[in-house]
């Protein structure tokens, strides 16, 4: 395994020199044209929200090329990680030890991390990655002959810094798009839910379940932060954006996140504390905590705190929550190790 | 560019063109968010978290008898995006005494996938178990009961569309008229009827006498004042 990557680098190093070598010989003639990237489409289904851009940093084929590299790879790390260690592409690119957020459909996100620590673009979410979280040695990747090759070809530059590794991440994984689940196929018209995973959807999108509301069809998240009722006692572990923002009204708030793949990413909520969907189910049903910032939404008629589904109503919903599973992700060569 | 401020000097365009800076109160002053400082007529206090609604069908009435009627449909977020401005234009100059609009999405068009597909609208989806299109409105927040608790005042399809009118004079001669169109979010609470949160109700979605409530007090949430 590592034998073979070696060979492939020296391959890959060896072609950039010739090509190097090739395009010094040809500048005695005229200014050499860096080769032209290819743009690179995001395909997603026509009812889906438009894939918001970032004119700063248009996708092409090469870029998102690099930026899977770099993710795969634990040069960026300090510890012998990659991003890949704890986003694993089998889970929908999330872990289940470190109970860490999937990397699916992030593109249209602008808020990120369970607090909202960092808000911005994709791009800012990975700056924050390199320098914070991984505090990325970039003399390492300036180091290598690959990547300052790779860098220079994708973003024209002779010196590689932070900047431009978050902006190859970001392209990768706005890249990572999952809408093949059979509830797309549904949506699509090519495939039938059943009678159980029919009444789920409809608990879940009206005002029976009422989850559409913080997790609407579709991206299956608002992109918003709220405070679904799970503690009534707040410390550290449990008041969310208020550690970040410091206003009362904000304790309790946590990123709302995606249900796509939800079976893929247990255990459930920021700190794991359900281990299935029957238990996240449940606590809707019975289990909501009723505090001054739990989000309006959670009130039900008549100020009840609970759904009052029925033991067949839960299943049904837990079965529709399967239904949003996208079983061709994990498999999916664009996506996976390409070292 | 000299073109345009001629036609503003001449004082006699072909075309008057308005901006409305849509403004939020609530009882007496701006609408405040997460402060338990309002009193609906019930005599409930509650305070607003979230304010989320469309403006369309935006009609002026001429004093002669002639109407003005703009087709735009607009996405307001009171708290997200309170800088909102309406620009309407190819007025027929002259004076206008009322407005009507609705709030929310006339039936002719209350269709999910009508409007652009940006995460806003998808958020406005009305399920379709419910009737489909979107939300015109979710006015969300806590009231106090014997605890603190939410409530989310939501309307969605046809039969519970908001008329709202205001009667104010606007006399529109240049292009760069303004004007403020102000909500009082505590008229959703009263005129016709008087709406508790404890014995009306916390939630009105999926029930159609309290969105017929809602709907009824919306006829004078607005009023619309001209700048210059
Ligand atoms: C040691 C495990 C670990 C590694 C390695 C790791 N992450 Fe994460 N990641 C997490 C955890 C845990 C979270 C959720 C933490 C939180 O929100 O507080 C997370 C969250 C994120 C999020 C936020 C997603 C969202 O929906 O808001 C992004 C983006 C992200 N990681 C990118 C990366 C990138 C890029 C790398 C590599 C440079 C990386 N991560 C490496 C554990 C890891
Ligand atoms: C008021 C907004 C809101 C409503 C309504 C809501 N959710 Fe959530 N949901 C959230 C938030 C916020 C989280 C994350 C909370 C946390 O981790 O602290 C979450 C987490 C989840 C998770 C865990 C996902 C994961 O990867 O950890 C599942 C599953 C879920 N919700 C399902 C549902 C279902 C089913 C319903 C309807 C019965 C529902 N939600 C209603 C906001 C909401």
């Amino acid at each position: 395994m590592k034998t073979a990557t070696i060979t492939k680098r020296i391959i890959v190093v060896s072609l950039i020199l010739f090509t190097l070598i090739y395009s010094c010989r040809k500048e005695e003639v005229s200014e050499p044209q860096p080769p032209a990237l290819t743009p690179y489409e995001v395909v997603y289904p026509g009812w889906i929200p438009q894939l918001p851009e970032n004119g700063a940093n248009p996708m092409t084929v090469e870029g998102v090329a690099l930026g899977r590299r770099l993710y795969y790879d634990t040069l960026l790390s300090n510890n012998g990680q990659s991003c890949s260690s704890c986003h694993n592409q089998n889970l929908s690119f999330s872990d289940s030890t470190v109970n860490s957020l999937p990397h699916i459909n992030l593109g249209w996100n602008f808020a990120f991390l369970w607090n909202g620590h960092v808000q911005g673009t994709l791009e800012d979410a990975m700056m924050f990655e390199v320098e914070q979280f991984f505090q990325t040695d970039i003399s390492r990747l300036n180091a290598s002959t690959f990547y300052r090759a790779e860098f220079k070809k994708v973003f024209r530059t002779e010196v590689i810094t932070s900047r431009e590794v978050a902006f190859a991440l970001a392209q990768f994984v706005r890249s990572i798009v999952t809408f093949d689940s059979r509830f797309d196929r549904y949506m699509g018209f090519v495939e039938m839910l059943n009678m159980q995973e029919l009444s789920g959807y409809s608990i879940f999108n009206s005002e029976r379940g009422d989850c559409f509301h913080c997790h609407p069809v579709g991206l299956f998240t608002d992109n918003r932060f709220h405070n679904n009722g799970l503690d009534s006692v707040y410390n550290p572990q449990t008041w969310g954006v208020y550690g970040e923002t410091g206003d009362p009204s904000d304790m309790g708030k946590y990123k709302t996140p995606s249900l796509r793949n939800v079976a893929l990413t247990a255990p459930y909520m920021h700190d794991g504390r359900f281990a299935t969907l029957e238990d996240v189910v449940m606590f809707y049903n019975t289990g909501v905590n009723i505090t001054s910032t739990v989000d309006p939404i959670m009130t039900k008629p008549n100020h009840v705190y609970g759904l009052n589904l029925s033991v067949q109503e839960m299943s049904d919903l837990v079965a529709f929550l399967r239904c949003l599973t996208d079983t061709s992700l994990a498999g999916n060569p664009a996506y996976s190790n390409p070292w | 560019m000299v073109f345009a401020s001629c036609r503003t000097e001449s004082y006699d365009p072909e075309y008057a063109e308005l901006r409305i800076q849509v403004l939020h109160n609530c009882g007496n002053g701006p609408l405040l968010y997460d402060t338990l400082i309002y009193q609906n007529a019930a005599g409930e206090s509650y305070q607003v978290e979230h304010l989320e609604y469309y403006i369309s069908g935006i009609t002026l009435y001429g004093s002669n008898g002639s109407r003005y009627h703009d087709d735009g449909i607009y996405y307001v977020n009171a708290r997200e995006n309170p800088q909102m401005i309406i620009h309407l234009d190819s007025i027929a100059p002259g004076s206008y005494y009322r407005m009507t609009c609705n709030v929310g999405i006339d039936s002719n068009r209350n269709e999910y996938g009508y409007l652009p597909n940006t995460m806003e609208n998808a958020g406005m989806a009305w399920p379709e178990f419910m009737g489909g299109g979107y939300h015109f409105i979710k006015l969300e927040g806590h009231f106090q009961g014997a605890a603190l608790w939410g409530f989310a005042v939501h309307l969605g399809s046809d039969s519970v569309l908001p008329t709202c009118s205001t009667n104010s004079q606007l006399a529109l001669k240049y292009i760069n008229h303004t004007a403020t169109l102000t909500m009082d979010v505590n008229e959703w609470f009263q005129n016709p009827h008087t709406y508790s949160f404890i014995n009306d109700g916390n939630y009105t979605m999926g029930n159609q006498l309290l969105m017929g409530k809602i709907r009824d007090n919306g006829s004078d949430i607005f009023s619309l004042q001209q700048n210059n």
